[in-house]
């Protein structure tokens, strides 16, 4: 428990230097900015703001790239509450209520207890991960790499398949995000592969620029497409804090939405938005009058929030102990933690404690700045949602120019970025998803060394894989899951669970 | 499924068009390009692993995707592809790409309202006259900012010194 407590003090150490500070809070603002605008999401923002991390250390870029994503998840609610559209899919499920209470003017008492049942969430989790983490790398730090390989291999395709997207059609953008990642030179022999003669590529395709293209770019066409719904105007917003009976009544909802979205999180697949959807069911199953929902029940609001807050957070836990992102935000985390330097895995915690402490403290300050000092805000960020998306569309286009010229000074970078968001758009008309191709390119070259590892003990033998005890279980688990999923009626279920 | 069903015009037309075919044959022509582009590299063995193994692997792997992919979207046609509108993707790809070729020789301040302009046309919505002083103002914006508070380098105004060495030798 002492250890704990010096961890969290280690943590807060660096989490609270001015610095960071400030990081975390530009990161909440500009996440909250982004969650209110329809039209862009956080995984899109995150994309497109990663070439700003090159210029700072690594510790205030994770900062403040995690302050982007609760900072959007807190904005997406936002929108979802005054005027019905969810700037963020986590947030759907609190239109349904939250909505409902702002037209009977009631939005004030909704932002209230989403923020404060995000907070709490957020506060618990955030120690479960304190807790939980040093636990999770000691076992992980006795793998082999056999035992990693296959690890990584179940992390990426369970996350892969539990996300949208056809099951064939996941697996060959995993397949292909591999495939991209082994551009440039080999790890070894220093060949340059599949470089298309440019020397640009040699070093790898950079993950900022594909991320960029893939995600932010090609959303941004996707928005373009159609013009009808996607400004939206704002309404009054009533007094911000909820009575005793809301908070009587909130209580139950938001400790059951943090446990839920706390387990929901740890699991690859993607826990915030799984979250919600399941804390809203429970809760209308538990009601006295489950009729309520639907017209504005406060618990429809507490339970989801807390529970997406929760998830949000906790899906840290197998990035940061296991170096597995367990859905697109946390590639795009581990992308971050490349480009600046770390490597990812269980030896994290031990190489870099002020890093890994530090992120996990400024996650909690992050959300007591939520709190703080966006509700007050809150008149500001309704004003945001007048300005047009024919005005936002040409900047972000110019923003992340420069960023992609910024990271390398190299033009380069800017065309590669045009060209994936030309290819990211056409691969998501043609029903693929970006996710599991980001995915597989960014886990391509750590299972890419475990792979070669395993097979230099083995001396080429794979049946290295099914010996080792801990990858043999792991590989069985994968296996059965992917013949769960191909069950026809599992993945109908799983349908309805993601497109609600 | 009768084999005349799968004959008929009707069908055919059904699956040519549907996004599983296309989608096949998408990963077809990329792992394809990938297997040609790695030709050459040596294999190696599974102990030692040549350059050329994991391409040529997970090349295979996206070409069997898509073959696999394709035959299903043969056997059942799924929906056609809806709301494909080239516009957007196209300008602004296009958007970068000339952000990309005059960066170095103009600097951004030709290349970067160049984008936004070509951004605009990207958006049916767009009205010229506030694009055209949107460019100008983020122009300006991102010249004071970029340039002279954060100083990254990117190249400004780099014919400064040419006109400046010009005019002097005009004196």
């Amino acid at each position: 428990m002492s250890e704990l407590y010096d961890h969290l003090a280690l943590g807060l150490s660096v989490a609270a230097s001015p610095n960071n500070i400030l990081l975390c809070l530009l990161g909440c603002l500009l996440g909250t900015l982004i969650g209110v605008l329809p039209g862009i999401g956080c995984v899109a923002t995150i994309s497109m703001l990663l070439p700003l991390t090159y210029s700072l250390d690594p510790v205030g870029s994770l900062i403040m790239l995690a302050g982007i994503y609760y900072g959007a998840q807190y904005g997406g609610s936002t929108t979802s509450i005054l005027v019905n559209v969810p700037g963020e899919a986590t947030s759907i499920i609190t239109a349904l209520d939250g909505h409902q209470m702002a037209r009977q003017g009631g939005a004030g008492a909704a932002l209230g207890i989403s923020a404060i049942g995000s907070f709490i969430a957020g506060t618990l989790a955030t120690m479960l991960i304190a807790a939980l983490a040093v636990p999770l790398t000691q076992v992980a730090i006795e793998f082999g790499p056999a035992d990693y390989f296959s690890l990584l291999l179940m992390g990426v395709l369970v996350a892969a398949l539990l996300s949208r997207g056809a099951v064939p059609k996941s697996i060959a953008m995993i397949i292909l995000g591999m495939l991209l990642a082994t551009v440039g030179m080999d790890l070894e022999t220093a060949v340059p592969r599949m470089t298309l003669g440019y020397p640009q590529l040699v070093e790898q395709i950079p993950f900022a620029v594909l991320a960029m293209g893939a995600f932010g770019l090609a959303e941004l066409c996707r928005t373009l497409e159609a013009p009808d719904n996607r400004d939206v105007l704002s309404k009054r917003i009533g007094g911000l804090l909820p009575t005793r009976e809301d908070l009587q009544r909130s209580a139950g909802p938001i400790l059951r939405g943090t446990a839920i979205g706390s387990v929901l999180g740890v699991l690859p697949g993607n826990g915030p938005l799984l979250a919600p959807v399941s804390s809203y069911a429970l809760e209308k199953q538990l009601a006295d009058d489950p009729s309520r929902f639907g017209h504005g029940a406060i618990e429809g609001v507490a339970g989801p929030e807390s529970a997406n807050n929760a998830a949000a957070q906790t899906s840290f836990i197998p990035l940061l102990a296991l170096g597995i992102p367990a859905n697109a935000v946390m590639a795009l985390m581990l992308g971050a933690m490349t480009m600046n330097g770390i490597v990812a895995g269980p030896a994290v915690i031990d190489k870099s404690p002020s890093f890994f402490w530090g992120m996990i403290v400024s996650m909690w300050i992050g959300n007591l700045m939520l709190l703080v000092i966006n509700l007050p805000l809150i008149g500001i960020w309704v004003k945001l949602l007048k300005v047009p998306f024919r005005i936002l569309m040409p900047s972000i286009v110019l923003f992340c120019a420069i960023g992609a010229y910024s990271m390398r000074n190299e033009p380069f970078d800017v065309a590669l970025a045009g060209l994936f968001a030309i290819i990211g758009y056409t691969l998501i008309k043609l029903g693929f998803e970006p996710t599991p191709l980001l995915l597989g390119f960014v886990i391509g070259d750590m299972m890419e060394e475990k792979l070669r590892q395993a097979l230099i003990m083995s001396r080429g033998s794979l049946a290295i894989f099914v010996e080792q005890p801990i990858s043999a279980v792991l590989l069985a688990v994968t296996l059965l899951f992917l013949i769960v999923m191909l069950i026809p009626k599992v993945r109908r279920r799983r349908d309805e669970v993601v497109v609600e | 499924m009768g084999s005349r069903d799968l004959a008929s015009v009707e069908h055919l037309k059904s699956w040519l068009h549907s996004q599983d075919f296309l989608a096949g044959v998408a990963l077809l022509a990329i792992g394809g390009f990938s297997l040609y582009e790695s030709a050459d590299l040596a294999f190696g063995s599974l102990a030692k692993f040549g350059p050329g193994l994991l391409p040529r692997a997970l090349g295979l792997g996206v070409v069997l995707a898509g073959a696999f992919i394709l035959i299903a979207s043969v056997i059942q046609p799924n929906d056609r592809v809806t709301d494909f509108r080239l516009r957007g993707p196209i300008f602004v790809g296009a958007a970068l790409v000339v952000f990309a070729v005059t960066i170095r020789p103009f600097g951004l301040i030709v290349a970067a309202p160049l984008a936004v302009l070509i951004a605009g046309i990207a958006d049916t919505q767009t009205r010229w006259r506030e694009t055209a002083a949107l460019a100008l103002l983020l122009t300006a914006a991102c010249v004071l900012v970029f340039g002279y508070l954060l100083k990254l380098s990117i190249p400004m105004f780099p014919w400064a010194p040419a006109i400046a060495s010009l005019t002097s030798v005009l004196q």
